[in-house]
């Protein structure tokens, strides 16, 4: 279960003033929920995504994963957390030029000190089959299409079983039909898996295949 | 691993730019090396062949050409001494041997050294074994055999029993001592120095070569000293220099106070003299040393910086790496391994090269002079490789560090 309360992220400008990036009065999701956050450019959905997975620190309020203040805990707990709990799914793929596909999903599975197990292998190349990148298990993120890379990115954001997927507009730099591949196949898993979904989009067309729908507004004027 | 492979992977990313920073740190280091490997076996080798050369009597003149043509078998002889003095030497009670011996002939560039069979009996310490010993037949005794060393057998194809003429001078091309023709009855053991390249005989046939034929004033050792007669019996027993083993140290010392005043020789030690010539080289040396560090210094600093910046331009990268999973200390050992790899792959290169370069010119240096410049590797050398690792870490420790705390977030794209 993760809940939110009087969350507010704050930044300084270099001009002296101060922003809120993001300022979400209560939310929470149970354990194999779906959610999408909606809301227009600049109310905070990618800070907010963040703060979750413990890239940043919030000026103030908790994030409480199973009871626990995960925003308190040191640097190294949360990169421990993350690595265990959270997949992490980017609108621009965000795959590693230098590693081919293979690689890039088992990567998830190896760093933190961890190393991919055999179920891990076979589930990768099971995956890949199933999203029609058999053959390209051995190509360089550059030699796939926008799509395939995205799918690529989906199947190393669930390589660990998390308990929580974050996705940020996954679909926002594909075309429709890849679009809805890409959240067919992101959902489909996420069941799969019992994993909690929240996703990030500002596509009508893409927070209407939630159940649940989570409107966040220009911080400092409406929070929620 | 996985880190070891990103690692890996990310420096294949940018083949160019990291090969140019192997090839800088590697060509410094291999200039700094060579400068180091090279003074230090030029000194090894020549102090080394100077070993079996205790003391040294010879003509007045220059002492730097004393040694450099009698150990070095190098340079034109300054002449010639009375055989006298090596006939009072070895009575002296100073002196445990005196050895005669005589140059300025030659066979085919090889220079003759006529000498006395009590070389082959010589041993440069205590203790040791021969200096010069016998390979294949055995030592010259009747005048005109010859024992030729290991690189002039194998070079001039001479084998026992083989037959050939000397020419006049230390160099090939001089006038031949027709109707004088040696045989070859020995084969020295290589002894890593130039008399590898040496043919040795008796005194006696240096001197009937000579006897009655009129002499090239110059490279001729035992032609007449200056304002003797041609036809002088004295002539022909002349010797170039003397090689003096001294009975012990403070007896050498007491020869050299006598020879101070000696207007007919001059005694040296040939190792001081090599020493003295190394103090007049050495500043060369120290600058040519200078010069290395200064540009293994510039390089390493150059490789800072570009690896700083390079590690700054990739920090995305190393966001979405942590935004999977990594921790920060995973990006500070991917950053540190990919430095790390970087600059100890040049220094790899450049320890290779460099001796790579050294065995190159050491192979023509020993052609050339027959010395063997082998030696210990000099420990400067494992300075400068250990500074070299050390700077590398450095060098990648002070981006790793700056890239692995920075924050996530804002370089993560949405």
């Amino acid at each position: 279960m993760l809940t939110i309360q009087k969350l507010i992220k704050e930044y300084r400008h270099p001009n002296g003033e101060t922003i809120i990036a993001a300022d979400i009065r209560e939310l929470s999701v149970g354990q194999g929920e779906q959610l999408a956050l909606a809301g227009p450019s600049g109310c905070g959905k990618t800070t907010l995504l963040h703060l979750i997975a413990g890239l940043a620190s919030p000026t103030s309020g908790e994030i409480r994963w199973d009871g626990e203040r995960i925003d308190s805990w040191p640097e190294r707990k949360r990169d421990a957390w993350r690595a265990g709990n959270v997949g992490y799914i980017f609108q621009s793929f965000n795959l590693l030029p230098g590693l081919d596909v293979t690689e890039n999903i088992l990567v998830a599975a190896a760093l933190g000190g961890r190393k991919p197990d055999a179920g891990q292998h076979r589930w990768t190349d099971e995956m890949l089959a199933r999203v029609g990148l058999a053959e390209r298990a051995r190509h360089r993120p550059s030699r796939l299409s926008m799509g395939e890379q995205q799918r690529v990115a989906v199947i190393r954001a669930l390589i660990n079983s998390p308990r929580l997927i974050l996705a940020d507009e996954p679909t926002a730099s594909l075309d429709r039909d890849n679009a809805a591949i890409i959240l067919e196949l992101l959902q489909a898993l996420c069941r799969e898996k019992g994993s909690m979904l929240i996703l990030a989009s500002h596509d009508r067309d893409v927070t209407a295949r939630f159940e649940r729908l989570h409107e966040l507004k220009r911080p400092g004027r409406n929070p929620v | 691993m996985i880190l070891w492979l990103i690692a890996w992977r990310n420096l294949w990313a940018k083949p160019l730019q990291n090969l140019l920073t192997v090839a800088v740190v590697a060509t410094a280091l291999a200039m700094t090396v060579l400068v180091m490997l090279v003074a230090a076996s030029v000194h090894y080798g020549l102090v080394r062949a100077t070993e079996p050369f205790d003391l040294l009597v010879g003509a007045k003149g220059s002492p730097n050409q004393l040694v450099l043509n009698t150990v070095f078998l190098q340079d034109a002889p300054i002449g010639n001494i009375d055989y006298a003095i090596a006939a009072e030497l070895a009575a002296s009670p100073l002196v445990d041997t005196a050895i005669a011996m005589g140059f300025g002939d030659n066979y085919r560039g090889y220079r003759l050294v006529g000498t006395e069979p009590a070389l082959f009996e010589h041993r440069g310490k205590a203790g040791q074994p021969p200096w010069l010993q016998i390979d294949q037949g055995r030592p010259f005794q009747a005048p005109f055999e010859a024992v030729l060393g290991a690189k002039t057998a194998k070079e001039t194809g001479l084998k026992l029993g083989g037959q050939f003429v000397s020419s006049h001078g230390v160099v090939a091309g001089g006038e031949t001592h027709a109707g004088h023709a040696y045989t070859v009855v020995g084969i020295l053991r290589p002894v890593g120095g130039p008399y590898d390249q040496a043919i040795l005989t008796s005194l006696q046939s240096i001197w009937q070569a000579h006897s009655h034929e009129p002499e090239p004033k110059a490279q001729a050792a035992v032609s007449p000293a200056d304002g003797a007669d041609d036809d002088d019996d004295d002539h022909d027993h002349g010797a170039t220099a003397v090689l003096v083993k001294p009975k012990g140290y403070a007896e050498a010392l007491r020869l050299y106070q006598q020879f101070q005043k000696d207007r007919r020789a001059q005694l040296v030690f040939p190792s001081q003299v090599v020493a003295n010539l190394f103090a007049l080289l050495g500043q060369g040396e120290k600058a040519l040393s200078l010069i290395g560090y200064s540009v293994l210094a510039m390089a390493l600093l150059l490789v800072s910086f570009s690896m700083y910046w390079s590690s700054l331009s990739r920090t995305r990268d190393r966001a979405i790496l942590r935004a999977v999973g990594a921790s920060w200390t995973d990006i500070f050992w991917i950053i540190l391994a990919e430095g790390v790899l970087v600059v100890w792959s040049g220094v790899l290169a450049g320890v290779l090269a460099g001796h790579g370069l050294f065995s190159l010119l050491t192979a023509l240096l020993q052609q050339k002079t027959g010395i063997a410049f082998a030696g210990p590797f000099p420990l400067a050398e494992a300075y400068a490789v250990a500074g070299a690792l050390l700077v590398g870490l450095l060098a990648a420790v002070i981006p790793a560090w700056s890239v692995a705390r920075r924050s996530i977030a804002e370089n993560l794209e949405a």
